[in-house]
């Protein structure tokens, strides 16, 4: 159990700034600095976990409290998590990209955004750096369709195809799964973004910005996990609509 | 005009003529602009000429094709409030663009987690931001109306 864990975090350790780096070329000797960015709001009872579970390998892991009523930054920070707090919630997209900000500002190499609910797996993010470190791609998005999506609702997968086959026709990308909230890329790709999607939106809005900076975007499996809490938790199917909605409208009038 | 007014014209020319005033009021103390001043007085001058003269209407929407002078009025209050919906709505989602910002200024200001770079040489992040005076990218205009 114990080699199984250390050879996993041999692995992760080649994109990480923390412990000895693993002679792999063409890696060696760099050390690259790695940040995971979570956005959260109300998610003190998912967060400790999920912050725990990933400092261990990840130690540079920034929590955007977006305007949370309950003690999401306090078990953040308790489990070894930095942490920005939006005074007001202003949405996912808003949060993400304060913690954007924040990372090119610290100088991070890599970002990796990852979900505060529980949802998503830590053994995938090393899965998800590897095209970026090998300088193959600038972006690399998990997608659940090429890997595994435990337990989602039927109408929740319907639902994500037909935002696949939109996004598709709208960046042209030959993407399988439009609305993950796994992602890595590069420094440089970071820079390129401006996202003004403050709410739901912003998964659209990050894939057309690094279509329109023809970036070179991968996608690998990851497995995505939903429990009754993160369904309890997540949106409406219905909040599809405000997707939608935002989406056009912020085509429309870009600010 | 000639004979004598209605009671609906009565009073509706006196509410004209009190809001005539309040926008010409505001626009001394400076609290409208030039733009909107003009547009709303004629507004409510060309709604007093209309009520005074309620043939006048006909006479336009024949013009325009239209049976109604009522009908005609009804026309272009409605364009009219369509436009003026879609104005403010710009405005406020400018001003939640800005809401936005300025929360996420104060979150990467703020002291909890600059505490550990402050030591840093050349300043913490509080104090390079300060400096940079730079406005985040997603404010690409002043913020100023």
């Amino acid at each position: 159990m114990s080699s199984d864990r250390s050879s996993k975090k041999a692995e992760a350790l080649n994109v990480s700034n923390e412990g000895p780096s693993s002679r792999q070329p063409p890696v060696a000797e760099e050390r690259h600095h790695v940040r995971i960015v979570i956005a959260a709001y109300n998610e003190a009872k998912s967060i400790g976990a999920v912050v725990a579970s990933l400092v261990p390998i990840y130690p540079d892991v920034v929590v955007v409290d977006d305007g949370s009523t309950d003690d999401t930054g306090v078990v953040a920070t308790s489990n070894g998590a930095s942490v920005f707090r939006h005074i007001l919630n202003r949405g996912q997209g808003a949060a993400l990209q304060t913690g954007i900000i924040a990372a090119l500002e610290d100088g991070a190499d890599y970002i990796v955004t990852f979900d505060a609910d529980g949802q998503h797996e830590v053994d995938d993010i090393a899965r998800l750096l590897a095209p970026l470190v090998a300088g193959e791609a600038d972006v690399c998005l998990g997608s659940r369709f090429l890997g595994s999506a435990v337990a989602m609702p039927l109408l929740r997968r319907w639902m994500l195809r037909v935002a696949v086959l939109f996004t598709r026709a709208t960046t042209g990308l030959p993407i399988t799964d439009a609305h993950n909230g796994m992602r890595a890329f590069t420094r440089a790709a970071a820079e390129r973004l401006d996202l003004r999607q403050d709410r739901m939106a912003h998964a659209s809005e990050i894939l057309d910005q690094f279509a329109s900076q023809r970036l070179r975007i991968r996608e690998v499996p990851v497995t995505v996990r939903y429990s009754a809490y993160s369904l309890d938790k997540g949106q409406r199917t219905s909040g599809a609509f405000r997707v939608l909605f935002d989406y056009m409208i912020g085509k429309w009038d870009r600010r | 005009m000639g004979q004598t007014l209605n009671y609906f014209q009565v009073f509706s020319l006196l509410v004209l003529v009190v809001l005539i005033a309040r926008v010409l009021a505001a626009h001394r103390r400076r609290s409208v602009g030039r733009g909107p001043t003009i547009l709303w007085t004629s507004l409510f001058t060309a709604a007093s000429i209309a009520i005074l003269y309620p043939d006048l209407t006909i006479v336009v929407a024949n013009f325009l094709g239209i049976q109604r002078g009522a009908d005609l009025v009804l026309y272009l209050s409605v364009l009219g409030m369509f436009f003026g919906f879609f104005l403010v709505y710009t405005r406020l989602r400018r001003l939640e663009s800005h809401i936005t910002s300025i929360t996420r200024e104060l979150a990467l200001r703020s002291v909890d987690s600059a505490a550990a770079l402050d030591d840093a040489p050349g300043g913490g992040r509080t104090d390079q931001r300060a400096a940079a005076g730079s406005l985040p990218p997603s404010v690409r205009k002043p913020l100023v109306p």
